[in-house]
């Protein structure tokens, strides 16, 4: 129903990385502002998060390859994607979630985070065949 | 040395066996969670897999061109090669 | 033809293990790192069986290993299913 508006290419995108509404303020933050890096308490700060959380979450999201970390007390944080494709995954995600905003959290709530679904995708010879089909 | 041999392979064998019948196991319920049909691809070539190698331990042979052994292995992994194809396939029928 | 036979196994195990291992570089998920190495063992295998019947003489036998080889290989994979997979 509500997974039509969202497109397959962002769906996958959240099926693989996505599994909460934190985790995805915190990408889309460092996103937003790629220019500067961001420590744990500063984003605790901007989203108003614990800052236990927010390390969590960005750890997280630098293993998958979606932040650089410098490494440091603290460590700092910057968007840096590791490939080219998921630099367009996120800004597809930006640009659904900020006009769908209501299909995207209940995309993340209805779809656990499925790496039984990571292990089909690997099989897919070509990462975007499927852009053509609804 | 041989006996030794001759003891292990027969036990090797045997957890070659449970371990792809358990790893099929995974693959079909992973089947029925996604719906998605290249587990049921994996859970069929690991099946057939399991049955080569119990196969080869009840005839006990060690070289799998006696009894065309070799068609159960191949026939597994032309299952993984179907199931790769079928995911590559325009217009996929399997879920997004 | 058993030996082309061993030659697609090894073939068709190597294209798993790269397609899986892409994956994990891609997405960090532990377990396409566990069956990419599955199926690069299976590979070895595959090679071990081929060398076993053709290239080594007879009175040779690597059918321990080659076994050997298969069992950490599923091992590996009923690993990471188990531990990985949710």
């Amino acid at each position: 129903m509500s997974d039509a508006v969202i497109p397959p290419r962002v769906q996958r995108f959240i099926s693989t990385h996505i599994d909460s509404i934190e985790k995805l303020e915190v990408l889309l933050l460092l996103r937003a502002r790629a220019e500067r890096e961001w420590g744990a308490r500063d984003v605790s700060q901007e989203l108003r998060i614990t800052e236990a959380s927010a390390a969590a979450r960005l750890e997280d999201l630098t293993a998958r390859r979606l932040l650089a970390v410098r490494e440091g007390t603290p460590p700092s944080y910057r968007f840096s994607p590791a490939s080219s494709e998921d630099a367009q995954d996120v800004s597809a995600l930006q640009e659904t979630y900020s006009t769908r905003r209501v299909s995207v959290i209940s995309f993340i709530f209805s779809k656990p985070l499925d790496k039984v679904r990571g292990f089909a995708d690997a099989f897919r010879l070509k990462r975007d065949k499927d852009e053509g089909h609804g | 040395m041989m006996e030794t041999t001759a003891m292990l392979k027969p036990m090797i064998h045997g957890a070659l066996v449970m371990a792809c019948l358990a790893c099929a196991l995974f693959f079909l319920r992973f089947w029925r969670a996604s719906r998605d049909r290249i587990f049921a691809f994996f859970a069929l070539a690991f099946a057939v897999m399991s049955l080569n190698w119990m196969a080869l331990t009840l005839l006990q042979v060690d070289d799998e061109r006696r009894h065309f052994l070799y068609i159960i292995r191949l026939v597994s992994f032309l299952v993984i090669l179907y199931a790769i194809w079928d995911k590559n396939r325009a217009g996929r029928g399997s879920s997004p | 033809m058993a030996e082309a036979v061993y030659i697609l196994c090894a073939l068709t195990s190597v294209a798993c293990a790269v397609l899986l291992l892409r994956g994990y570089r891609r997405s960090g998920m532990r377990l396409l790192l566990w069956s990419g190495l599955c199926f690069v063992t299976l590979a070895i295998s595959n090679v071990v069986l081929f060398v076993d019947l053709v290239v080594v003489p007879e009175d040779v036998d690597l059918s321990l290993i080659r076994s050997s080889l298969g069992l950490v290989g599923v091992a590996i994979l009923l690993y990471g299913l188990i531990w990985d997979a949710q």
